[in-house]
């Protein structure tokens, strides 16, 4: 394969007068561009694999101050349990949990048929219905992408009156997995506004009347329910 | 009639373009890659939807299945001076120069800073062992052993130092740090959020959970 190709018939040597060889300065390159492209391919691949994804996350600020506290109508709260049991099960309930209130679940998994997926998609409609028309305008090319992204962002949209507040709480066995997974059902249903915050202790009762299941870190009463919008 | 002479083609093409263009292109890949960090140890990040990128000039904080935590910072003089810093906090533990020129190429670490030296000195096999056994940086809050703390503050003021003298006398973009967590997707969240609430307590608010994009885990 890598033999330079010199050009000459191969003849000379049977002259035994010495002669400049005549000399084709072509070489064969194929080695090099199978090497080349060998480089090439993993560049692409290596670069293309070493790029992390992130969430950006954006927590509040603990303040003992409450007077300038996030006023939340009841009504748009969502809460949702997240304990880390093995079925991957995920509780909620909407409103102020009181004696009388159920906690119903849904399952991460989205190929189930009680999955939070569907929970989210149904009770977060207003704004997923307002976003796909402006997604829809954006395809049609009614509207540039930086018009698109101020508006997902503005206040008609992501903070409507009418949207949901999610407040994911964790406890008990909770892992990080649980939590961003969440956390990305959330982003799947265009959701924007949502806290993360540790459980109360009644509402740790609470599950652990429902499941049945003993928690058993005792926790300190979470600070109150609301948090900056990511 | 004279025969028509079939011209004989040779069937080799003049190559020089198409290695030209791969060369090119090498050479941009090569130039644009970030060659990925051995980590200390592997963590299953759980898989999102999110497509934004890390950004460059991060600070870094790894925490294992079992919890144990890690910790990097981009940037050689950021490093070196953030070591500096550690020096001046814990006299106790002495550094050769050598140590500290190695330390500014390293990168995550999991050792208390007792054992920092010694990790420093490890050649690989002997860091692989120490990542297996290692507690991890602490991050108790009593008896002012949270070095974890110590360090976030100490590289965060550095590389604030750096960024500003990078704008002001450089000309260079403003970099400002960004704090990145990477979390195995199995770890218990109350230890992700003890790693949060030490950050919160130094004004840091925004971080930027590594996760895999949805679908390249399956």
């Amino acid at each position: 394969m890598a033999d330079v190709n010199t050009g000459d018939g191969g003849g000379g040597g049977k002259h035994q007068k010495k002669r400049a060889k005549k000399s084709n300065p072509r070489i064969d390159m194929t080695p090099m561009v199978d090497l080349a492209f060998l480089l090439l391919t993993f560049f692409v691949l290596t670069s293309q694999l070493n790029k992390a994804k992130t969430l950006e996350m954006t927590m509040p600020k603990d303040v003992k101050d409450t007077t300038n506290k996030m006023k939340l109508a009841d009504e748009l709260a969502v809460t949702l349990l997240v304990d880390g049991n093995k079925d991957g099960m995920v509780y909620y309930y909407s409103g102020v949990l009181k004696e009388t209130t159920t906690l119903n679940e849904g399952y991460l998994d989205k190929s189930k048929p009680k999955s939070m997926r569907k929970f989210f998609l149904e009770s977060n409609k207003n704004v997923i219905d307002k976003m796909k028309k402006l997604r829809q305008d954006f395809k049609d090319g009614k509207i540039t992408e930086d018009t698109l992204k101020a508006r997902a962002a503005s206040k008609a949209y992501q903070g409507a009156d009418d949207a949901k507040f999610y407040i994911v709480k964790w406890g008990g066995d909770a892992t990080y997995g649980d939590v961003i997974n969440i956390i990305d059902e959330l982003k799947i249903s265009d959701v924007s506004k949502y806290a993360l915050t540790k459980i109360s202790r009644v509402e740790l009762e609470a599950l652990s009347g429902k499941t049945g299941r003993k928690y058993p870190e005792l926790l300190e009463p979470a600070p109150a329910a609301a948090g900056g919008p990511q | 009639m004279p025969k028509i002479k079939v011209a004989k083609s040779s069937p080799s093409l003049d190559m020089t373009p198409m290695v030209d263009l791969a060369f090119l292109l090498v050479t941009f890949f090569m130039l644009t890659a970030t060659m990925r960090a051995p980590e200390p140890v592997l963590v299953d990040t759980p898989s999102s939807i999110s497509e934004t990128e890390l950004p460059d000039n991060t600070m870094l904080v790894t925490i294992d299945t079992a919890g144990r935590v890690f910790f990097n910072v981009d940037g050689k003089d950021v490093r070196e001076k953030m070591l500096m810093r550690m020096m001046n906090k814990f006299p106790e533990v002495k550094f050769t120069q050598k140590q500290i020129d190695r330390f500014k190429l390293m990168k995550s670490f999991g050792v208390p800073f007792e054992q920092l030296p010694a990790y420093i000195d490890a050649d690989e096999v002997e860091r692989k062992k120490i990542d297996t056994q290692t507690k991890g940086i602490p991050i108790d809050t009593v008896d002012n052993k949270d070095q974890l703390s110590f360090w976030i503050n100490f590289g965060r003021v550095e590389a604030f130092i750096w960024n500003k003298d990078q704008v002001d006398n450089k000309g260079a973009k403003d970099k400002p740090m960004r704090f990145a967590i990477k979390c195995d997707g199995k770890a218990q969240y109350r230890k992700v959020d003890a790693i949060i609430e030490l950050f919160k307590k130094q004004d840091i608010f925004r971080f930027n959970l590594i996760t895999d994009l949805e679908g390249a885990a399956q």
